[in-house]
């Protein structure tokens, strides 16, 4: 155990939302634990349908096919965390909102990316998966990313939310997510897939992937037991949440001009 | 009535240039310039890196404006930045900065 922090933690295990929900909903547990209105929290949860967020620094028409997304109902959201662009489906995602004054917040953000990464290692390898932490911030398991996550600190909170992706169709997830010829160093497009790659792929052939979700979700929270000692309490958002998040939602998540300008009036 | 174009616009327009790097180590840069004659202009950064607090980008993208392409010059502006406004990037850097809006500016 690299930090003992030994704390109490709300456990929230969510089912499959749309992405405007859900990233309001993540914003909304980070507002309330820097107002003091809700412990430390991991969420787990799931997408209702195939979903794209880009990162706070996007620009969404260079990162997604966006004339395709609206056409096939591909809902696109900009989330308030930076890092790459993620196609959501048949994965399960986590959101960690936990004080800066925690004990594993310490260090550098490099740092506490690793820390919250292993919790993530360790539900890896309950499923007999051996996972590896990539800087900056990935999970890898035989090199291959199967994990990515992206952290925000904001009024004295930090909020992390990464994936881990259990079924997804990675040959749609490039039907909608353009490759930049840079970032793969030339590689052709199958190339770049294989660089990818879902814990079913990996996994007994014959495994009913769709039962998982409930059991991976449990493996998350048994991780970060593990490795900083945590006491889950297991709740449902509270009222003030559930408002915040209403509000979120209206105003940013399903929003174009934060969607696609990062514009936002005051909420 | 259409809406018309102002010269003024249709000329900035022109104007736009782009770089895209990724240097290793680090995440994906695109940097969108408007030069305002010789001097930098208008400056855009996207990407995939992170920068704490976030909306500092805004703060990072202004400080270039009055300056010319200089690597130097530049890279201490973002510099001043970071330390006035206690930034953290990861991902990204100065150097980063510098190299991406000097190669936009030399895009003809």
């Amino acid at each position: 155990m690299a930090v003992a922090s030994n704390e109490t933690w709300r456990l929230i295990i969510d089912t499959q939302l749309p992405g405007a929900r859900n990233m309001a909903i993540d914003h909304a547990i980070m507002k309330a634990v820097a107002d003091g209105k809700a412990l430390p929290t991991l969420r787990l949860y799931g997408w209702d349908s195939p979903t794209i967020t880009v990162g706070y620094f996007q620009n969404v028409e260079d990162e997604v096919y966006i004339d395709k997304c609206r056409k096939d109902g591909i809902d696109v959201i900009r989330r308030i965390t930076g890092g790459g662009t993620v196609y959501h489906d048949n994965e399960v995602t986590y959101s960690v909102s936990i004080p800066l004054a925690s004990a594993i917040t310490y260090g550098t953000i490099l740092e506490s990316y690793q820390r919250i990464g292993i919790p993530i290692v360790h539900a890896l390898s309950d499923f007999g998966l051996h996972a590896e932490y990539q800087p900056i911030n990935d999970i890898t398991v035989y090199g291959k990313k199967i994990s990515g996550s992206a952290q925000t600190r904001k009024m004295g909170t930090l909020l992390q939310h990464g994936t881990i992706m259990v079924e997804t169709n990675i040959d749609e997830m490039f039907r909608y997510i353009r490759v930049a010829d840079e970032k793969n160093a030339g590689r052709e497009l199958a190339a770049v897939k294989d660089r990818v790659v879902t814990m079913c792929s990996l996994m007994a052939p014959n495994l009913r992937c769709d039962h998982l979700y409930q059991h991976i979700a449990a493996a998350v929270a048994r991780g970060f037991t593990k490795e900083f000692g945590i006491t889950f309490r297991e709740e449902s958002l509270s009222q003030y949440e559930l408002e915040l998040a209403e509000n979120y939602q209206e105003k940013m998540f399903s929003n174009p001009d934060w969607n696609l300008h990062r514009k936002v009036d005051a909420i | 009535m259409p809406a018309r174009w102002e010269v003024s616009e249709i000329s900035n327009m022109k104007k736009e240039k782009k770089a895209i790097l990724k240097n290793p180590g680090e995440k994906l840069l695109r940097v969108t310039v408007h030069p305002d004659g010789d001097r930098i202009g208008n400056v855009q950064l996207a990407g995939d890196f992170f920068i704490y607090p976030e909306e500092t980008i805004l703060d990072i993208e202004s400080c270039l404006a009055e300056l010319k392409p200089k690597p130097r010059a530049i890279i201490e502006a973002v510099e001043q930045v970071i330390q006035h406004k206690n930034i953290q990037m990861v991902g990204i850097s100065p150097a980063t900065i510098a190299e991406g809006v000097c190669r936009a500016m030399e895009e003809k």
